[in-house]
């Protein structure tokens, strides 16, 4: 995925360096697999809730976008599937606008809507065999639907009616009706809401597995933790696209560097925490996260570690504990966030005083 | 196990079109079968109502209950007493009290429904030139009854009226005997008319006038009536004239009169009551009366209301059920994510639409196959007609009603305005269908609810078939595939302008 925002800082190319729509990742076979946007916006009644964002997802990817509630991901993906129209801008898969998809083209697209279409008074299978001929698979399809059901661990329970069957029961039911055809493309809006960590890691198991087979999927969550499950993760914050990339280099972006935590034997003065970040290998100021404890954002943790422990050292502090701190991804998406509203905020200010 | 194994492709086009529309009309009918308070909602309910409508109603409930007031010991008393029983086709006579007061406390006690106040002296307002007013008071709020009321008095009135006339008729009928007494009256005053002339004169006088106005009243209705009987006429002209004559004749008669003009006189009497046998003199009852009617209904049998509303209420269940089926059901798609996949997925509003009808098509044809043949066997509502005709008629209604249910989903924004614009058109369909009201009565800007409304075509055409024993008239023929055709292009319209990117919101 590559990508950027128009307001938001990004670690992606910029749009020229996306591919054009017309005649993008069209597989030789014809299926389509690659979704791009471009200046996306969309108003609604005169407001708008996606403020221009650019995002192209690669074949073959899990793109997730991550984000609180109400923040665009759920219209993202209604405008990437073409269930909504653009204000201004574009979204395409494969080539096509999405608005313009055919019939055919459709029938290749997956899509898990946030509240599933599921049937209470028809059995499992009868609720995946109506969404397989929702996309026309042909009558004689038993084995392809115990397949499906086989791979979402529910064969033995293909005759239960969805009123009987857990919430678990019916989630999986949901993402094997998204999968039933085949598709080239899913579109998953948060399809692990409300579901117990362990199902979850299973869901994400499985989404790995259908990636690897050479799908798309373009994953909506509230849970930021899942941003390390994915290929490259889109940081949405109240309709703006604030970073684009790998989970691994999520956690560099948000902080601009990488975060070694120091620990020593007493609490360090403030002119001496001034002192240590004057190296030109420190990212910023340096912070204390506890009494003893001083946290550097540094370009490379391997090489800042040990000069560190020498700079510490020459000002007589005896070090406990000094290593490379693993920033979750909650933590790196909150300092995303709070960075972005502080620029806007400045940028306010800015205004305000000129 | 992979998500891939065991992929099948997509069928040719054409024939997914087939696949999406049967897997909607499997779904429907699946989920409905399933439900068994449902079906039993639906076959059971209605077919209940029919039994307990059919039992429990009784037309001796708009028999009107009348309490006469009218002096004491007047024609009035004697009228009610004798003629009750042929009163009783209009009302329940609860007798005759003295006062006005006394019958307006039994009204307001809701123990009687009608007061009728005779004239206290209609002799004195006839002789003066006026009509004598019979005052009619009641306490309905119901038009309807008060229409019943009103019509079921005045005919009481009529009878009334008409039984006092027949009274004092029968009264003169005593003086005035059937033409053979009369005749042989005549003869044995003629007869006698030698021995004692001037006593057997004025006998023979007043005789001679009752004869003049049976023949003159006689004269006045058959002229009346206009038969175009020429003879009938000449001959009562005829009979007037001759009894005119022998009339004056005897006014001369006196003790002088020669017994060659006594028997002449005599002899022209005898020729009067020769003729009298030959004349027309109508009896006094077909006099006051001429004419009574009598009701012949061409159908085999008279239709009582629980027929006659049992056809009416299957076209009013039919439509509501298909309506409320393909409203709610619409709506409830796309409440839920089914309407985001259907519109993401490669469906079309036309498969959607036909889908649904045809499932609720098939469910509704079971209910009303299921719901005639229990009026049929179980009411014993006749089906004079053919079955096909009520297959169509059911069709028809259906069809109709389940497109129109789908346009009231595309306009409802939720299901809950959805069930309120279905108890609208169930309502627009008990007033403006003929279902309680005829649909001629109605204005003609206002009827053309009527036309838009299926069930009106099917109550119109359940009556022909199921008892009259008629095809559908063309109208409704007509009628009903225009509405198909009509709702149905407005709902694929409406629903491809939702499923449409640009609609969303």
């Amino acid at each position: 995925m590559r990508s950027t925002s128009t307001t938001g800082p990004t670690t992606g190319p910029t749009t020229e360096d996306t591919p054009p729509a017309t005649g993008a990742t069209r597989r030789p076979d014809g299926s389509l697999t690659s979704v791009t946007t471009r200046g996306l916006r969309k108003s609604f009644d005169d407001v708008e809730v996606l403020h221009g964002l650019d995002l192209h997802v690669e074949p073959g990817t899990i793109v997730g976008l991550i984000g609180p509630s109400g923040c665009g991901k759920t219209t993202t993906v209604r405008l990437m599937t073409g269930l909504l129209a653009p204000t201004a801008g574009d979204a395409s898969i494969g080539s096509t606008r999405s608005v313009e998809l055919t019939s055919a083209q459709r029938s290749r697209i997956g899509y898990l809507p946030q509240t599933p279409a599921l049937f209470p008074d028809l059995s499992l299978m009868e609720n995946l065999s109506f969404h397989a001929s929702m996309y026309g698979l042909p009558l004689r399809r038993k084995q392809r639907l115990m397949s499906v059901l086989d791979w979402v661990e529910l064969s033995d329970d293909a005759g239960k009616r969805v009123s009987e069957a857990s919430g678990g029961m019916q989630r999986r039911l949901a993402l094997a009706a998204a999968f039933v055809h085949d598709p080239d493309i899913v579109f998953l809006d948060e399809p692990t809401a409300g579901i117990d960590p362990i199902l979850r890691e299973k869901i994400w198991a499985q989404f790995r597995e259908v990636a690897s087979a050479g799908k798309t999927l373009v994953v909506t969550t509230q849970y930021v933790g899942e941003a390390g499950m994915c290929d490259e993760v889109g940081l949405l914050s109240d309709g703006e696209l604030l970073l684009v990339d790998t989970p691994a280099d999520l956690r560099r972006a948000a902080f601009d560097g990488q975060v070694v935590d120091v620990r020593t034997t007493r609490p360090l003065s403030a002119s001496e925490l001034e002192r240590l970040s004057d190296h030109d290998f420190v990212v910023g100021q340096a912070e204390r996260t506890d009494v003893s404890v001083a946290r550097f954002v540094v370009d490379d943790a391997d090489r800042a570690i040990p000069r560190l422990s020498r700079s510490f050292a020459d000002l007589g502090i005896d070090v406990v504990e000094a290593g490379e701190h693993e920033v979750d991804y909650d933590e790196a998406f909150v300092r995303v966030v709070q960075r972005h509203r502080s620029a806007a905020q400045g940028v306010l200010d800015e205004g305000a005083e000129a | 196990m992979s998500v891939t194994e065991h992929s099948l492709s997509v069928v040719r086009p054409l024939w997914a079109v087939v696949i999406r529309s049967f897997a909607f009309l499997r779904k429907e009918v699946v989920e409905i079968f399933r439900q068994p308070r449902l079906l039993a909602l639906l076959v059971v309910g209605p077919f209940a109502l029919l039994v307990l409508f059919g039992s429990g109603y009784s037309e001796t409930a708009i028999v009107k209950r009348a309490i006469f007031v009218g002096p004491e010991g007047s024609i009035y008393e004697e009228v009610l007493d004798t003629y009750e029983a042929d009163l009783s086709d209009f009302i329940e006579s609860q007798g005759m009290v003295a006062t006005e007061a006394e019958a307006v406390a039994e009204l307001d006690a809701g123990r009687s429904d009608l007061v009728v106040i005779f004239p206290a002296d209609p002799a004195t307002e006839v002789m003066s030139g006026d009509r004598a007013v019979i005052r009619l008071i009641h306490n309905e709020i119901d038009p309807i009854q008060e229409g019943a009321v009103e019509i079921a008095a005045r005919l009481a009135i009529q009878e009334v009226n008409a039984t006092v006339l027949t009274t004092f008729a029968v009264e003169a009928e005593a003086a005035m005997p059937d033409s053979a007494t009369m005749r042989e009256r005549l003869l044995a005053l003629g007869d006698e008319l030698a021995d004692d002339p001037t006593a057997t004169r004025d006998a023979l006088v007043a005789q001679l006038g009752l004869v003049d106005d049976a023949l003159s009243g006689s004269s006045i209705v058959l002229d009346r009536l206009d038969l175009g009987d020429d003879r009938r006429s000449d001959e009562l002209a005829e009979a007037r004239a001759d009894t005119v004559a022998i009339v004056e004749r005897l006014q001369t008669v006196s003790a002088e009169t020669t017994d060659a003009e006594l028997n002449d006189l005599a002899d022209a009497v005898s020729g009067l009551t020769a003729s009298l046998d030959e004349t027309v003199i109508l009896d006094p009852e077909v006099l006051i009366r001429p004419f009574q009617s009598r009701t012949d209904n061409r159908l085999d049998g008279s239709i009582n209301p629980t027929e006659y509303f049992t056809p009416a209420s299957l076209a009013l269940l039919l439509q509501h059920l298909a309506l409320t089926f393909a409203a709610l059901s619409l709506v409830r798609y796309r409440r839920t994510g089914l309407f985001e996949l259907m519109r993401v997925g490669p469906l079309s509003s036309v498969e959607i639409i036909v889908g649904k009808i045809f499932a609720y098509l098939l469910v509704g044809s079971v209910v009303g196959a299921l719901l005639i043949a229990a009026s049929v066997y179980g009411l014993s509502v006749p089906l004079a007609g053919s079955v096909g005709w009520v297959a169509f008629t059911v069709v028809g209604v259906l069809l109709a009603s389940l497109a129109l249910g789908m346009v009231l989903a595309i306009v409802a924004g939720s299901e809950s305005q959805a069930v309120q614009y279905a108890m609208l058109v169930l309502l627009a369909g008990l007033f403006f269908s003929g279902f309680m009201l005829p649909v001629d009565g109605l204005a003609a800007p206002v009827r053309v609810i009527s036309w838009m409304l299926p069930v009106t075509y099917g109550i119109a055409s359940f009556q022909d078939v199921m008892l009259r024993g008629l095809p559908p008239d063309t109208s409704v023929i007509f009628g009903l595939s225009a509405l198909v055709v009509g709702y149905g292009a407005i709902a694929i319209l409406g629903l491809r302008r939702q499923l449409s990117a640009k609609a969303a919101t």
